[in-house]
Order: structure tokens, then C-alpha cells, then sequence
């Protein structure tokens, strides 16, 4: 039998924001560009909101953490 | 990641870990995950090296991309704006896979409940809001 022990607390804005950075990453790996405001759309999170800020501090450490390690990005959510 | 794949023996059994990356990037020396994370405390990299994820999060890239020399292991905080790396040694993997092997073990044997082991680290565990020890009144006060 399978067990199974998922302890993770998943937050709604938790998933918005893995999913601002799941678009961002994969159009990242295929060289494309995302209109920030289409990006927060296609995610559910209102333009000019806490949330916004927070997607934008997400993306701008994951570029420094990129920037930091000169290392190219392979997959997300995988 | 998937699919699970079976990283850990037990005895004769296999245990297979199951996970998802956030992010995956990589040089030509090393394979770097990223958990993105948006609790309110950010552990040390001693405190990250600790964790049983840390290991898991070692141990499922090597299987995924089996010619990475080396595994980094990054939770990132947009909210405090800070990065935690940590590549594990040799000890800090055993160790990680003894943790996870007693998890498996309580779970074996319909223990889950003495899975969760109350202490200092709750206070910046990013699973505590789910977690029976946690809500814990008690431990409540005691920490905050």
C-alpha cells in the first residue's frame, strides 16, 4: 500500500506566486519575454498590490540568485 | 520531481521519494535547486543543512540529471529578500537519510503523529501552520 505524507501547508498566495514564477522560468527557458502585466493576469494577482510587489521581489531574487551562481536555468516546476 | 523514483533502501525495501522543484539551473559543475519559500523566518545554512528536504532535495537531482558532479540547494525569500545555499557533504546526506528513514518508519507503522517532533526549529518551519505540534498551546507559549 502507498502511503503517502504531505505535510506542506499550501497558501493561496503561495500558489499564485509559484505560478508568477513557474510562467516566468519556463518563458525564461524558451528565451521568450512576458509582459510583466500579462504575467500577473494569466496568475490572478492584481497590478499594483502587495501581491504584485511580492511577485516582483520574487523574480528580481531569482535573477540575482541566477546572476550570483552564473548558472542557466533548466526546469521549474518538475 | 516526477516520476517518484526509489533513492533510499530500507531493508530490503525501497523508499521512494516524490517531490516537485521549483527551480532547476545549472553550470558546468553543478546543479543548482531552488525552493521558493514565503515564511517569515529564514533558517541559517546550518539550519537548512539539517533539514530531511535538504537531503531529498540533494538526492532527486542526482537521479534526474545523473552527470551533475555536484548539487547546491538554495531556498530563496523574495519577501526578506535573502538567499540560503547549502551544499551537503557526505555526513550531512547520511544523516539526512536517517532522518527520513525514521519518518518512513512512524509513517510504517501508523505513528504520523510522532513524525512531527516539537522544537526551537518551529519557529521557522515552513510547515508549521499544518502541523499538530505546532498548534500545540503549550509550545505556543513557549516559543512566542
Amino acid at each position: 500500500m502507498t502511503r503517502r505524507f504531505t505535510p506542506t501547508a499550501v497558501t493561496e498566495l503561495g500558489q499564485r506566486l509559484h505560478r508568477v514564477v513557474e510562467h516566468w522560468a519556463k518563458a525564461n527557458i524558451g528565451h521568450r519575454n512576458l509582459a510583466p502585466d500579462d504575467l500577473l493576469r494569466w496568475t490572478g494577482i492584481q497590478p499594483a498590490s502587495d501581491e504584485a510587489d511580492l511577485a516582483a521581489s520574487s523574480l528580481n531574487l531569482i535573477q540575482r540568485w541566477l546572476d550570483t551562481t552564473a548558472a542557466i536555468l533548466i526546469a521549474s516546476e518538475r | 520531481m516526477t516520476p517518484p523514483r526509489p533513492v533510499l533502501g530500507q531493508e530490503g525495501s525501497a523508499v521512494e521519494l516524490s517531490g516537485r522543484l521549483d527551480l532547476a539551473a545549472r553550470t558546468e559543475q553543478a546543479l543548482y535547486t531552488a525552493d521558493l519559500k514565503t515564511g517569515s523566518v529564514v533558517p541559517s545554512p546550518d539550519e537548512l543543512a539539517a533539514q530531511a528536504s535538504a537531503t531529498i532535495y540533494t538526492l532527486l537531482p542526482w537521479h534526474a540529471w545523473r552527470d551533475a558532479e555536484r548539487v547546491i540547494v538554495t531556498h530563496l525569500y523574495p519577501a526578506q529578500q535573502q538567499i540560503v545555499s547549502v551544499e551537503l557533504d557526505d555526513a550531512q546526506i547520511e544523516a539526512g537519510r536517517a532522518a527520513v528513514r525514521r519518518i518512513v518508519g512512524l509513517l510504517a507503522e501508523d505513528s504520523a503523529a510522532q513524525v512531527a517532533t516539537p522544537g526551537d526549529h518551529c519557529a521557522w518551519c515552513a510547515v508549521r501552520q499544518g502541523c499538530p505540534a505546532y498548534r500545540c498551546d503549550d509550545l505556543d507559549d513557549q516559543l512566542f
